[in-house]
């Protein structure tokens, strides 16, 4: 993995807090969306669409299940964007 | 609280379905004693709409003062809620629970709800339609929306909200939606599919809205003044209702205004329903039509002058005074009847007529007897 950008970073973490509904200042790097943080199948799908519509990029939905913490979710979209 | 001169409970039918408890958001405030004080001061609650709403077609509305979805619901799970939605859901907290957020009303798993609305969340629809036609691709859209969309959203909320799992229901009625919904409780809790009932109606203000009544009102007429809300009912049969009833539904009776002319649809609905209650239009105590502002709503009001006394008709403030609340509207009618019944003793035994129709031609008439105490 590319070293990720601060500020791209920290972006993602906003959009994935407020999709998954908890405080940004709760989501670590590698906290687990689902088994940690509470979130559905329905809210990583809410997740990606953000991201999409962030970065003006578009994310397979095979990806998905690859979504399961902040640091995997940025190695998504950066895949996705060509970071 | 005094039932000392409410009717004696075994005087109805067992199986009459009875009103024994309500709540209201409204223009007038968040709850039920905000109504019932509005109502019986016949306060006026058009206000300048607030600047965030963006332009809109008439400068006033009669919005829920002070109504922050976050700051009343806590922000888990609201973020992208529509209003809609929140309204039904504070006033079912408002039904259910106490002041302190414990439940207060005793639910089971055939607790139904029934909720009447007109389209749902306007705003909430065609921002994401926008999204879609003005976003750079069709399907950059905010995908955490689409619950909040489907119509029966603020129902299955409530329910999910309060564990209720009986019978979950949305009825798409317009102004008549009140009364279609409390029909529908009725119905079904004489079929024995429900034990209780929360029924209601719900509507929202938004932008969206606005523009959507000011277009759909008739050429050169001014855009009209909206309000918005939420009334919901307790219904329970009177023979298993655990609390003392507020008032029994007698009868409702719904129609469809097929010859254009809601002036006789509406007279023929009410005196239908008079006639299965039992009831002569000169015994009626109180009759409260929707006042909607159209050529439908001013014949409604003829209907109803031209079939019960004159005092009967002066014995609520009209429901313009919340501006035109659509979906919310026939919930408020009975909620006010019920309001100002409670503050006058001579109402009990009474009947109350309450009335709706909408620009589609459904027409709705209930029929109650008003029977006891209120907050």
């Amino acid at each position: 993995m590319t070293t990720a950008a601060p500020e791209r970073l920290t972006r993602i973490r906003e959009i994935i807090a407020e999709n998954i509904d908890v405080d940004p200042e709760r989501l670590s790097d590698t906290a687990l969306f689902i088994d940690e943080l509470g979130a559905d199948s329905l809210k990583l799908i809410d997740v990606l669409s953000a991201l999409e519509m962030e970065y003006s990029i578009v994310i397979d939905m095979n990806e998905l299940p690859n979504m399961v913490n902040v640091e995997a979710t940025y190695r998504v979209a950066a895949a996705a964007a060509g970071w | 609280m005094s039932n000392a001169t409410a009717v004696p409970r075994a005087a109805l039918p067992p199986d009459t379905p009875v009103i024994t408890g309500w709540s209201a958001v409204s223009p007038y405030g968040v709850g039920r004693a905000a109504f019932a004080a509005g109502v019986r001061a016949g306060a006026k609650t058009a206000v300048k709409a607030d600047a965030g709403l963006g332009t809109l077609p008439s400068p006033e509305v009669c919005t829920v003062p002070g109504f922050d979805i976050q700051e009343l619901l806590g922000k888990r799970g609201t973020a992208k809620m529509d209003r809609l939605t929140a309204l039904a859901l504070v006033a079912s907290d408002g039904l259910l629970r106490d002041a302190d957020g414990a439940p207060a009303v005793a639910t089971d798993d055939r607790t139904g709800v029934v909720l009447g609305i007109t389209m749902g969340s306007l705003e909430n629809v065609t921002d994401f339609l926008r999204q879609s036609y003005t976003n750079e691709r069709p399907f950059y859209v905010d995908a955490g929306r689409i619950p909040f969309g489907s119509l029966n959203h603020a129902a299955g909320a409530c329910a999910i909200r309060h564990g209720l799992k009986g019978p979950n229901t949305t009825v798409a009625g317009g102004r008549a939606s009140g009364l279609l919904a409390l029909n529908y409780a009725r119905r079904l809790l004489a079929q024995g599919r429900a034990t209780k009932y929360v029924a209601g109606s719900a509507e929202e203000f938004s932008a969206a809205h606005a523009w959507y009544e000011a277009t759909a009102a008739p050429p050169g007429d001014p855009a009209p003044l909206l309000g918005e809300g939420c009334g919901l009912f307790l219904v329970e049969p009177a023979g298993r209702a655990e609390r003392p009833p507020l008032a029994a539904v007698l009868a409702i009776e719904t129609r469809v205004d097929i010859d254009d002319d809601p002036f006789a649809a509406v007279g023929a609905c009410a005196r239908r329903a008079l006639e299965r209650a039992g009831v002569g239009a000169d015994e009626v105590w109180a009759a409260v039509p929707c006042a909607a502002p159209s050529a439908a709503g001013r014949a409604e009001h003829e209907a109803l002058a031209a079939l019960v006394p004159a005092a009967a008709l002066g014995r609520v403030p009209s429901m313009e005074l919340l501006g035109d609340t659509s979906a919310a509207s026939a919930s408020f009618q009975i909620a006010a009847v019920l309001s100002v019944a409670a503050a006058e003793p001579d109402s009990r035994g009474r009947t109350a007529l309450v009335t709706a129709v909408d620009r589609d031609g459904a027409v709705a008439a209930a029929v109650l007897r008003l029977l006891g105490e209120d907050a």
